[in-house]
């Protein structure tokens, strides 16, 4: 009776020291060098989003190794696009959403995914690119500096 | 004689002798020495936990992380003999983890650098082998015997005791 009465008073005690190291531990570890930093999930996925140049966007375009998407509306999109990109308008949500349903299969196959928008800061191409990710999409997505007119301005090819 | 010998031995080391003594200084070593090396690079000791293939990698860094401070902790408590019952409670604890998981990855059949006390540093072979998992029962008899000696040389928990017993 003695005995597990000391035996539960070892435990407690123990479990108190795991915790004052735990607690030691992770206040160390909070400037520690070679430590692991705790993020949130929604920045590790932000962190996916890349701006890359029109330069760089001709490249996957010539090896045909990335799907260009197009994050304006239905009308500017008939009116001028890039050649072969498809259509996802960002807004409004639910016709952005169905459109991405539509195009999820095609998207999450090898190719990488490279969104535009009509400019430099017209922002409709980030939060295309905020949705695909918060969908599930799992890899990169590249964003088009300088948009169509950008690429338009270099002669690169566009379709109507 | 001899067998009157030996069990006079053994129940000196029951009870707790310097013999004893020594080994809990030895043993807190051991874990102070493992436990620097790991708080040393902890992004180090997190991919040993993931050569073990045994946690999810979500749960890896909080291990990584609170395991090494653990054993230092611990290690220390143990060479000053300061809550001896508790820090070789959780220091058998740890040890008794460390030979499941080695045992696990035996039945496997897989082989790797155990990263477990750092002792590869003094060219001594860690491999996980069965003679590891022995090993590790060996230092778990040990740290219960520790446990479970009554008197406990070279401590601070003696000290405070005669303390409180001539203050009484």
């Amino acid at each position: 009776m003695l005995e597990r009465k000391e035996l539960k008073r070892n435990i407690r005690e123990s479990l108190l020291l795991i915790v004052i190291a735990t607690i030691i531990a992770f206040t160390v570890n909070l400037f520690h060098p070679k430590g692991y930093e705790f993020v949130s999930r929604a920045k590790i996925k932000l962190k996916k989003i890349v701006y890359i140049s029109i330069g760089e966007a001709k490249i996957k375009f010539d090896h045909s190794s990335a799907i260009f998407i197009d994050s304006r509306n239905a009308a500017s999109y008939k009116e001028k696009h890039i050649s072969g990109s498809i259509n996802i308008p960002a807004y409004p949500e639910s016709t952005s959403l169905i459109k991405i349903k539509e195009h999820f299969n095609q998207l999450k196959q090898s190719k990488e995914i490279v969104i535009y928008c009509a400019g430099e800061s017209c922002g409709t191409d980030e939060s295309l690119a905020k949705r695909l990710l918060e969908f599930g999409y799992k890899r990169h997505v590249y964003l088009l500096k300088g948009g169509l007119p950008a690429w338009d301005r270099e002669g690169y090819p566009v379709g109507q | 004689m001899v067998i009157k010998i030996l069990r006079k031995i053994v129940i000196s080391i029951v009870y707790g002798n310097r013999l004893v003594a020594l080994l809990r200084i030895a043993m807190g070593m051991l874990f102070i020495f493992s436990g620097i090396f790991k708080v040393i690079d902890l992004d180090a000791f997190g991919k040993v936990i993931i050569r073990y293939n045994i946690l999810p990698e979500i749960i890896i860094p909080y291990v990584a992380i609170v395991l090494p401070f653990l054993e230092l902790i611990v290690g220390l408590f143990l060479i000053l003999g300061f809550r001896i019952k508790s820090a070789s409670l959780i220091s058998a604890a740890l040890i008794a983890l460390f030979t499941v998981v080695i045992a696990i990855n035996v039945a496997r059949g897989v082989s790797f650098d155990c990263g477990c006390f750092e002792l590869s540093r003094f060219g001594i072979n860690e491999d996980i082998s069965f003679t590891l998992i022995l090993r590790d029962i060996a230092f778990l008899i040990l740290l219960l015997i520790i446990y479970n000696a009554k008197k406990h040389y070279y401590s601070l928990d003696s000290i405070i005791e005669r303390h409180d017993l001539t203050n009484l």
